[in-house]
């Protein structure tokens, strides 16, 4: 009898262990970043989402009257700062169409079929945020009929806000810069009077709001607001997106590197309407 | 059962929706109301404690897919905070200061597990503060969320005269 009970315990606690071994192979294989939504999922996740935004459209509005209400105070300051730029508009797109002819005729001297800045645009709305979960994410209503595919650039009008971390049929998950994963890193460049420091963007700091920079020698001078926008190295963020500006420059423990804080004028916490970019020559 | 159902399916959509209108890295609001569901959900389960296992798995499936796009993570630790559940309960009356305790506790383990994961999965750096920010974040609104949803859930079922556990 007490044979019998000692075998039937170690049975359970063998059957325990391979269930415990089987979840956690499991989770480790969809945790794979690298990972594609199959197709019951897309399924389910376009209609999950579809109900999601039928519920949240009605708040949603009531918020942005309450936006819109709050920003018609100040309206004949913000109407006469618009016109300035307005004014200046001209100027700036009359250069940007000198640089364009410039770039198109040095890429055919060079006979250069791509740079890295080519890229282009699909606006989208942002559905859904999700904050329970360690990653900050955020859901926009396009996918892969959109012909969204993952790990596009996705930014807002002032920088980089992060990267498509899966597609749906109708809807793609972001996967934002402020997230804290060991995985995050892009390479950055530094404006520093008109010549480059490069560097990698290694993480985000919750309590300064701040990203960091590393790998940049102690020996290089870097100037506080400086701009820091991405090198379109690595295949992933193209060349030129706003960062943000350096806000703080320290050293690390060993006095070897400088490590660079950088603010981004991005608020992440209202993100409403984003655009994600793709890069001409990738499949 | 339908009671049940619509708790379930209303915590998932609120937390949803609660998302949407909270700051990104808010130190005080990050809402687990689909978690809190299984705590209000319990006590209806009267007979068939199974369903109530099977009804926690596909809650958290249908909120990893949503979510976390990660398969089984929240399915099985959704399972896990059941047992749990369970067991607590039979030590604990169901009253609205036992279902706040609960949900505390629940909330604690599943943050630690949910934790403990990723750094087994090398997708994070131990940092015990980050760990006590995310459990102390998640706590106050996700109580109050017990509560209230507690007494609404209680005043129905005493209305249309449903058995629940004691």
């Amino acid at each position: 009898m007490y044979h019998k009970k000692k075998k039937k315990g170690k049975y359970i606690v063998l059957v325990v262990l391979l269930v415990v071994v089987i979840v956690l192979t499991g989770i480790a294989i969809t945790i794979r970043p690298t990972r594609d939504l199959t197709a019951p999922e897309k399924v389910i996740k376009d209609t999950v989402l579809f109900i999601n935004k039928i519920v949240v459209s009605p708040f949603r509005f009531i918020g942005d009257m309450i936006n819109e209400s709050s920003e018609k105070k100040d309206l004949y300051k913000k109407y006469v700062e618009l016109k300035k730029k307005v004014d200046n508009m001209s100027l700036t797109i009359a250069r940007k169409e000198e640089l364009e002819k410039m770039v198109n005729d040095l890429e055919e001297t060079l006979k250069l079929n791509q740079n890295l800045s080519d890229n282009m645009y699909l606006n989208a709305s942002v559905i859904n945020r999700d904050i329970g979960y360690w990653y900050n994410t955020i859901t926009i209503d396009k996918g892969l009929k959109n012909g969204v595919s993952k790990d596009m650039a996705v930014i807002v009008p002032n920088g980089l806000i992060g990267k498509i971390s899966s597609v749906s049929n109708y809807n793609s998950t972001v996967k934002l810069l402020t997230t804290e994963d060991v995985n995050n890193k892009i390479s950055v460049k530094i404006n520093n009077d008109g010549k480059y420091v490069y560097g990698l963007l290694t993480g985000y700091d919750k309590k300064n709001e701040a990203f960091i920079v590393e790998g940049i020698s102690e020996n290089t001078s870097i100037k506080k607001d400086s701009l820091v926008t991405t090198t379109g190295l690595g295949d992933i963020f193209p060349s030129g997106i706003i960062i943000g500006k350096v806000n703080k420059i320290t050293t690390d423990n060993f006095d070897l590197a400088k490590i660079v804080e950088v603010k981004s004028d991005v608020d992440f916490n209202d993100i409403t309407v984003v655009t994600v970019l793709k890069r001409k020559d990738s499949k | 059962m339908s009671l049940v159902l619509f708790t379930m399916i209303f915590s998932f959509f609120l937390e949803a929706l609660v998302s949407n209108f909270i700051p990104m890295n808010t130190d005080l609001f990050v809402p687990c109301f689909t978690l809190i569901s299984l705590v209000l959900i319990y006590p209806f389960f009267t007979k068939e404690n199974y369903s109530y296992l099977k009804y926690a798995f596909i809650l958290g499936f249908f909120y990893d897919i949503t979510f976390t796009n990660v398969l089984f993570l929240n399915a099985c630790l959704f399972l896990v905070i059941a047992y749990l559940i369970r067991a607590i309960n039979i030590w604990f009356s169901n009253n609205a200061f036992n279902v706040i305790f609960i949900s505390g506790v629940v909330i604690v383990i599943y943050r630690i597990l949910n934790y403990f994961l990723l750094i087994f999965m090398t997708l994070k750096k131990f940092v015990l503060l980050d760990l006590v920010n995310s459990i102390t974040s998640s706590l106050l609104i996700n109580v109050i969320y017990a509560f209230i949803m507690y007494l609404l859930l209680d005043f129905i079922s005493k209305k249309r005269k449903i058995l629940k556990i004691d």
